[in-house]
């Protein structure tokens, strides 16, 4: 099904950018559109892998692990998708199919490896502890290459032992759960929105979430250009905000009228 | 006791710094999220300074406490916190920790706002969609925005050295109004983001009389994107729930999604 040098590859790939996804993160920004290429390289097929990496990568905006809490693993789903997605022939319906419930079991590997690193916490104190410098090294790189290996792990398995097994799975989902993943796949991203909501001052500034709304749906404005616009309305409130600092502090001296004529 | 204090060199911040951007959040554990990486990328600069494993290893047991933040901008905090311990003040460490307590918060509110989400979703969204049309320019424009600011962050780490506490403190209320306005940006993209990768569609068909209309075409006509905004509502609302998480969500979406999809209620 996937020839050894396919294998490695891939796997080496993933390897690395777990490594990179928790160390240097210079790979944050569109991830998946470059994990999806990449796979879709090895495998011979860029079209799909960009287009199974897009799709995953606009999915997966918003859903952030923000304050250590886990969330769906969409580089994970990304590469499996994306593998499958050209071996099966199925394309990017066939690459959702398996690439959305791989993400989903991710989220509970991200559970586990945070769990696991209780184990090294206490050896990297005690090596503290013991002034033994070269054990905390091994017990902070131990938990990086420990984590990256069990990532790499359940690739390198359906790569090989699994790889039949859910080929024959795709070709035989029926029509109606293709439906359902696909309406999936357009849902998803409203999670992602919903959480990134939770996050952000909505009380106060709530009605901006209608204008961006306004000028992408009724004025049909590319996305940069309404980021741009609003920089701009958030700049005159960031003036406005540190004025109003300003004042405070100077609430002592004057409070003056100065400023009636123009 | 001032002339004796080791300042530490260009080199020892650049070696404290790439130790640090590689393990910031090794080994991430649930009891002191990322205070281990913190510890071991500063202790060249430790050794350094010190000179003496029982005072270091003493000093590490207040290092190794709770300690989170966003990663790059764990980069500002370690530097001001060097800076603190090269005074050798008896209560340098104290007051460091204590500093990069009262700072982590407010910075990963930053970090997570700003870099995170806000230009995370508009480069995401960039790349995303040029990938869906084959090409890979989306992606490189996303990766050159974010090289530029992960190298700005470290570049911060050798100014908060230099400019110690003092830097992060007279820039605390600035930096307080910066995170409000950037999030006004987050919330009118995030508003253009629902209209635009949100795709829920109703399949019904209404048949009156001899005319059948698709219910989504009426909606739309009158609110565009209108199952985009139900769906948002509905999970935002759903969040809500007590022990409702984001983990649970996505299980409870791709459940109901096949369920409504498959009755062709949704397409």
């Amino acid at each position: 099904m996937f020839t050894f040098t396919q294998i490695l590859l891939c796997c080496v790939f993933i390897f690395i950018m777990s490594l990179i996804g928790w160390s240097a993160q210079i790979f944050a920004y569109g991830a998946n559109v470059l994990n999806g290429a990449v796979i879709g390289l090895i495998m011979g097929d860029v079209k799909t892998g960009l287009t199974v990496g897009g799709t995953m990568c606009l999915m997966s905006l918003g859903i952030g692990g923000y304050g250590g809490s886990s969330v769906p693993d969409y580089a994970l789903g990304t590469y499996v998708g994306t593998m499958f997605a050209i071996s099966s022939g199925g394309g990017l319906e066939a690459g959702l199919a398996i690439g959305i419930p791989v993400a989903t079991l991710g989220t509970e590997f991200d559970v586990l490896t945070k769990m696991m690193g209780s184990f090294f916490i206490h050896g990297e104190m005690k090596a503290s502890e013991n002034h033994d410098w070269k054990g905390m090294t091994k017990s902070v790189w131990g938990w990086m290459f420990l984590r990256s290996a069990l990532y790499t792990l359940p690739v390198l398995l359906v790569m090989t032992v699994g790889a039949n097994l859910i080929n024959s799975l795709l070709a035989s989902i029926p029509t109606w759960l293709m439906n359902g993943l696909t309406v999936a796949s357009g849902m998803l991203p409203a999670l992602g929105f919903a959480i990134l909501m939770k996050y952000l001052p909505l009380k106060r500034w709530g009605l901006f979430l209608v204008f961006g709304f306004v000028l992408y749906a009724y004025a049909s404005l590319p996305m940069l250009a309404i980021a741009a616009l609003t920089v701009v309305i958030a700049y005159l409130i960031y003036l406005y905000l540190q004025d109003k600092d300003a004042m405070k502090s100077t609430t002592s001296t004057a409070v003056g009228g100065a400023n009636d004529d123009e | 006791m001032s002339n004796n204090s080791v300042v530490l060199s260009k080199k020892d911040l650049d070696q404290v710094l790439w130790r640090y951007i590689f393990v910031r959040q090794a080994p991430f554990n649930y009891e002191t999220m990322q205070s281990g990486g913190f510890v071991w990328a500063m202790h060249p600069a430790m050794e350094k300074i010190y000179g003496d494993d029982d005072v270091i290893a003493k000093k590490y047991r207040s290092y190794f406490r709770f300690y989170n933040t966003h990663p790059w901008c764990g980069n500002i905090i370690l530097g001001a916190c060097l800076a603190l311990e090269s005074t050798k003040d008896e209560s340098a460490t104290d007051t460091a920790v204590e500093l990069r307590t009262a700072l982590m918060g407010p910075l990963a509110g930053l970090g997570d706002s700003i870099i995170w989400v806000l230009l995370m979703a508009v480069m995401g969204a960039i790349a995303g969609y040029q990938a869906l049309n084959g090409s890979i320019g989306g992606w490189v424009i996303a990766e050159a925005v974010q090289l530029v600011i992960w190298f700005a962050f470290n570049k911060m780490f050798y100014i908060a050295y230099k400019q110690g506490v003092e830097f992060v403190t007279t820039r605390s209320a600035q930096l307080h109004n910066l995170t409000e306005c950037a999030s006004i940006v987050g919330i009118a993209v995030v508003g253009a983001l629902i209209a635009s990768i949100v795709n829920v569609h109703f399949g019904i068909t209404m048949t009156v009389g001899e005319i059948s209309q698709s219910l989504d075409d009426q909606l739309n006509s009158i609110i565009p994107c209108f199952g985009n905004i139900v769906a948002v509502v509905l999970i935002y609302k759903a969040l809500g729930i007590k022990k409702m998480n984001s983990a649970k969500m996505v299980v409870y979406i791709i459940i109901i999604s096949i369920i409504l999809g498959a009755t062709g209620i949704l397409k």
